[in-house]
C-alpha cells in the first residue's frame, strides 16, 4: 500500500510525491488478473528527469521544463498569482466563474465523491488521486494568494506555501483527471472537482501559457493554423477523402463522391478529422448512409470547417471560443440549416452546449450530435438493414461527453437494438458510465511514459467494464466488438486493447456506430467490419 | 446581561439575514456562465429522466416544444433537502451521522419560528398568555418543546457522530482542521446543553421569555443555563452564512443554475442580450496566444488567429 499522502506534504520538494506499483492497481478480471504478464511501466528517462518537473508520480504529461533560474521562477509564481485573480474576476471570467466560486467556497470535504472517479479507485486509491485532494489544494492557493487572506489559513491549518514544487507539481496534477466529471454527479452539494481540474488548466495556459503541447501546440494551434489538428491542410482532407470514396467503393460496391462545400445543403458534417486519418471507414460508412437514406449533406473544405475538434474545451476558453466560432461562420456561409457533428463526444459537446453561449447574434447555428440523425435514418426505415450480419458480440461505451454531459443516451442504444441481436450493456453505463481513460486530451497524450499511466490506470476501469461485459464469451474464437462512438475514446480503447493484447488473446476489437450501421446493409456483400486490429 | 442577551440577539438576527443576503446576491450577481449542466437533469420529461436523455436526443429538438417536468424537479430537492439523498446514496457512511444532524437544524428551525412567531402574536395582543389545551398553547408551546426535544437530541447525535467520524476516520482526517473541529465541538455544546434546558424546562419558558423580550423590547431574567445556550446559538448563527456552512443558499445555485441549467440559446432573447454584453468585457489573460491587455474585449480575442497574428 502507498505511503498515505498528505495535504501539507505538497509544497514540501522531495523527489516524487509517490510511486505508484503494479500490484497495488485495482485487479483485472481474467484472464488479466495476473500483474505479472501487464507490461511494465517505462521508467522516466534521466535526460527528461533533469530537464522537466517530475515531482509529483511516476510520469510527466506537460513536459514543464524547470526553472533556469531564479529570476525565473519568481516570474512563474508571480504569473501564477495573478492568474489566480483573474479566475476570480468577472471580466477575465465570467464564463465559469460562479460555478467556480460555488465549488470553491462551500465543499464539505465529505469525501462522497472519491469512490465515483476511476482514476483514484484503479490507482488502488491513492489519496493524489482523490477528486478532493487537486481541489483542496487549489483552494487554499486562492484563499491565501487569490483573496491574500493568509492569516485565515494559518488559523484554520490550510497554509500551504506557493513555490516551485507546488506550481509544477499542480500543474501536473491537472492532468491525472479526465474532467468525466462523476464526482461532481455524486456530489451532495453540487462541487464540481472536474470543473476546478479545468479551471486550473485554464489558468496555466491562459496566464502562463503552459499546457500538453499535443494540445495546445499540436492541437488548437495547429488547428487555427493549417485547419486540423492532424496537419492536414484543405487540399489534403479533400484527397484523402477522394481516397476514402474510392476505398468505400471498392469495399462496397456502392458508389460514393462526397460532397464539398455544397452551398444550401441541409447538414454541414463535421467529422473529427482524426477519423480521416486513422479510421477512414467512420466517414466513409457516415458517407454511405447519408447517401443512401438520401440525405441533403455537405463536409466543408474551409480552414478548421473540417474537423470538429475543439480541445479548448480542455484547457482554454478562448481557444475554446475561436474554433466554435470558425465552425459556425463557416455554417453560415454555406447557408446550411444545421451542423451535425460526427462521432466525437468532446466535440460534440463543445459545438452544441459549451458554445451555446458563444455562438450569439450573428454567430448563432444549429448544431446537433450525429447520434440522433443516424438513430432517425435507422428508426425511419430507409435503409434496408439485416441485424443477422452483426451476429457477435457487441457492448457500447458511452463518450461522457455525449452522455453525462450532453443527455444523449438513448439514440446510439435504439440503433444497437436494431441493428445488434448480441448487444449487451457495459456496468454501469448511459449517464452512470466510467470514462475510457482518454478525456481531456489523454487519448492523444503519449509523451514520455504517459501512455503507460493514462491504460494502466486512467483507462483501467474501462478495461474492467468491457471484460465482465464480455465474460460470457471470453474465448478468442468469439469475435467481440466494442462500440465506441466517439473518436478520442476510440483512442483510448485502442490503446488500452493492444497495450493487454486483448486483441491477441481474447479477440476484442473497437470501431464505431455507423461501421456497424453499413455492415447490417446487405446489399453490401462483403462484411464491412474488418475482423483484424487496426 | 438581560440587556446585552437581547441586543445579541438582534444583532446576530440582523447579521445573519444580511450575510445571507449578501451570499445570495453575491452568486445571483456573477454572470451568465457558459452551458455546464450534467445528467440526470429531473424536470426532463419522465421518458428522459429514466435514462438520464435530454431533448438534444431529438432530431432538429428546436422545432419541438421542450416540456419541463416541475413536480418531478420539486420531488428530487425535497428529497435531496429533507433526506440527503445523494449522500445517502454515495456514502451512507456518513449519512448515518449527517442524517440526524440536518434533520435536528431542521426542526431546531422549526422550534425557533414558532417560538419567535409566538412571541410576536403575543407582543401584538393576537395571542394571550396561552390557556392549557388551547390550541395556542399546542402551537406556540407544546409543539416547539416537542421539536426542540428532537431537534436538540437528533443535532446533538449528528454532531457527535460528526466530530467521531471527522477525527477518526482516515479519510475525512487530512481534510479536516481544528475549526471544523472547534465548529463540531460548539454544535455538540449548542445542542446538548439546549437539550438540558429542555429536561429541565420541558415548556422551553426560558426561551419563550427571551423571545418574548425582543418582541416586545423588553430585557427578560433567564436561567444561567438558558443564558449559556443563547449566546451559543448566537455564535454559531453569527458563523453559518460566513463559512462553508452556508451551502443551503449555494446549493440553489449548483443545482439550479449549474447542474439542471440546460437553458437554450434563442436568438435575440435575453440570454443572448446578457453574453453579447460580457463578450464587451475586457481580457487580461497574458499568455502569448491570447495577449490581453486589458483593452481587447472577448469578441476581439476569440475573433482574432493567434497562428496569423503571430505568424507561428
Amino acid at each position: 500500500m502507498s505511503k498515505p499522502i498528505s495535504l501539507n506534504d505538497f509544497d514540501k520538494p522531495s523527489e516524487q510525491l509517490t510511486h505508484l506499483e503494479l500490484q497495488e492497481l485495482m485487479p483485472l478480471p481474467p484472464p488479466y488478473d495476473n500483474v505479472d504478464e501487464h507490461p511494465r511501466w517505462a521508467p522516466l528517462k534521466p535526460q527528461a528527469r533533469e530537464k522537466y518537473a517530475c515531482s509529483l508520480d511516476d510520469t510527466i504529461a506537460i513536459s514543464l521544463p524547470k526553472p533556469q533560474s531564479k529570476e525565473e521562477e519568481r516570474e512563474l509564481l508571480e504569473k501564477f498569482v495573478s492568474g489566480l485573480r483573474k479566475l476570480l474576476s468577472r471580466e477575465d471570467n465570467w464564463s465559469f466563474l460562479q460555478p467556480l466560486l460555488l465549488s470553491l467556497e462551500h465543499c464539505e470535504k465529505c469525501q462522497s465523491c472519491n469512490e465515483s472517479c476511476p482514476i483514484y479507485v484503479s490507482s488502488g486509491h491513492n489519496d493524489l488521486y482523490r477528486p478532493t485532494y487537486r481541489s483542496e489544494i487549489f483552494r487554499r492557493l486562492v484563499n491565501k494568494y487569490g483573496k491574500g487572506q493568509k492569516l485565515r489559513a494559518k488559523i484554520k491549518g490550510e497554509d500551504i506555501d506557493l513555490n516551485w514544487t507546488t506550481l509544477s507539481r499542480l500543474a501536473e496534477l491537472s492532468y491525472r483527471c479526465t474532467l468525466c466529471r462523476r464526482c461532481a454527479q455524486t456530489c451532495p452539494i453540487g462541487i464540481d472537482n472536474g470543473l476546478i481540474t479545468h479551471e486550473i488548466r485554464k489558468l496555466f495556459s491562459q496566464e502562463l501559457g503552459i499546457a500538453p503541447k499535443e494540445i495546445h501546440d499540436d492541437g488548437s494551434m495547429l488547428q487555427l493554423k493549417v485547419g486540423s489538428s492532424t496537419g492536414m491542410n484543405p487540399l489534403v482532407v479533400k484527397d484523402n477523402i477522394e481516397f476514402i470514396d474510392e476505398e468505400m467503393e471498392e469495399m462496397t460496391g456502392i458508389s460514393i463522391k462526397t460532397p464539398w462545400d455544397k452551398a444550401g445543403a441541409d447538414i454541414l458534417l463535421i467529422h473529427n478529422a482524426g477519423e480521416i486519418m486513422a479510421w477512414p471507414e467512420n466517414p466513409g460508412a457516415f458517407a454511405i448512409i447519408l447517401e443512401a437514406a438520401g440525405m441533403s449533406w455537405t463536409l466543408s473544405s474551409d480552414l478548421v470547417g473540417y474537423d470538429g475538434i475543439n480541445y479548448g474545451l480542455w484547457y482554454d476558453d478562448v481557444q475554446l471560443a475561436r474554433v466554435a466560432l470558425k465552425h459556425a461562420e463557416i455554417a453560415k456561409k454555406l447557408g446550411v440549416k444545421k451542423i451535425v457533428i460526427g462521432e466525437c463526444g468532446h466535440a460534440s459537446k463543445a459545438l452544441t452546449v459549451i458554445a451555446d453561449r458563444v455562438l450569439v447574434g450573428n454567430s448563432f447555428v444549429r448544431r446537433e450530435s450525429a447520434m440522433t440523425l443516424i438513430a432517425d435514418i435507422v428508426d425511419s426505415g430507409r435503409l434496408k438493414l439485416d441485424p443477422s450480419r452483426n451476429n457477435f458480440p457487441i457492448t457500447l461505451h458511452d463518450p461522457c461527453n455525449l452522455v453525462r454531459l450532453m443527455g444523449v443516451v438513448e439514440p446510439q442504444r435504439r440503433v444497437l437494438r436494431a441493428i445488434a441481436p448480441q448487444f449487451r450493456e457495459m456496468e454501469p453505463h448511459g449517464v452512470h458510465n466510467y470514462c475510457c481513460g482518454g478525456g481531456s486530451g489523454f487519448a492523444i497524450m503519449s509523451g514520455h511514459n504517459f501512455n503507460d499511466w493514462r491504460t494502466s490506470v486512467s483507462a483501467r476501469m474501462k478495461f474492467k467494464q468491457i471484460l465482465e461485459a464480455f465474460s460470457d464469451c471470453m474465448d478468442p474464437s468469439v469475435k467481440k466488438y466494442v462500440c465506441a462512438p466517439c473518436s478520442n475514446c476510440k483512442g483510448a480503447i485502442r490503446d488500452l486493447l493492444a497495450y493487454y493484447d486483448a486483441w491477441e488473446k481474447s479477440s476484442i476489437n473497437y470501431g464505431g456506430l455507423v461501421e456497424l450501421v453499413v455492415n447490417a446493409m446487405p446489399e453490401i456483400k462483403e462484411p464491412f467490419i474488418e475482423w483484424e486490429w487496426h | 446581561m438581560s440587556a446585552l442577551m437581547m441586543g445579541l440577539g438582534y444583532l446576530v438576527a440582523v447579521f445573519f439575514c444580511i450575510a445571507i443576503l449578501v451570499r445570495v446576491v453575491h452568486f445571483a450577481n456573477t454572470p451568465a456562465h457558459l452551458r455546464w449542466e450534467l445528467y440526470p437533469v429531473p424536470h426532463e420529461p419522465p421518458e428522459k429522466v429514466e435514462h438520464g436523455g435530454s431533448y438534444l436526443e431529438d432530431t432538429d429538438w428546436w422545432t419541438k416544444k421542450h416540456e419541463s417536468d416541475i413536480p418531478n424537479e420539486i420531488k428530487e430537492m425535497l428529497e435531496e433537502i429533507l433526506l440527503l439523498k445523494a449522500l445517502r446514496t454515495h456514502n451512507r457512511k456518513l449519512w448515518y451521522v449527517s442524517f440526524p444532524f440536518h434533520s435536528g437544524i431542521y426542526l431546531v428551525a422549526g422550534f425557533l419560528v414558532l417560538l419567535i412567531l409566538g412571541a410576536v402574536l403575543s407582543a401584538l395582543g393576537l395571542v394571550s398568555a396561552p390557556e392549557p389545551g388551547g390550541l395556542a398553547r399546542l402551537l406556540f408551546v407544546h409543539l416547539p418543546a416537542l421539536l426542540g426535544f428532537i431537534g436538540f437530541a437528533m443535532g446533538l447525535a449528528g454532531a457527535l457522530g460528526l466530530l467521531f467520524r471527522r477525527l477518526t476516520e482516515p479519510d475525512l482526517k487530512d481534510f479536516t482542521g481544528p475549526v471544523d473541529h472547534g465548529i463540531l465541538v460548539g454544535f455538540v455544546l449548542l445542542f446538548g446543553l439546549a437539550f438540558t434546558c429542555l429536561l429541565t424546562d420541558p415548556t422551553a419558558t426560558g426561551f419563550r421569555a427571551y423571545f418574548l423580550g425582543l418582541a416586545t423590547a423588553t430585557p427578560a431574567a433567564l436561567p444561567p443555563l438558558t443564558y449559556l445556550v443563547v449566546l451559543l446559538g448566537c455564535i454559531m448563527l453569527a458563523y453559518i452564512p460566513v463559512s462553508h456552512m452556508s451551502h443551503f443558499v449555494a446549493k440553489y445555485f449548483t443545482y439550479h443554475s449549474v447542474r439542471w441549467n440546460d437553458e437554450a440559446m434563442e436568438p435575440g432573447g435575453k440570454l443572448d442580450k446578457a453574453i453579447q454584453k460580457q463578450l464587451k468585457l475586457p481580457v487580461s489573460w497574458s499568455a502569448s496566444h491570447i495577449a490581453g491587455d486589458g483593452k481587447k474585449t472577448w469578441a476581439d480575442v476569440a475573433g482574432t488567429n493567434p497562428t496569423k497574428e503571430s505568424g507561428k
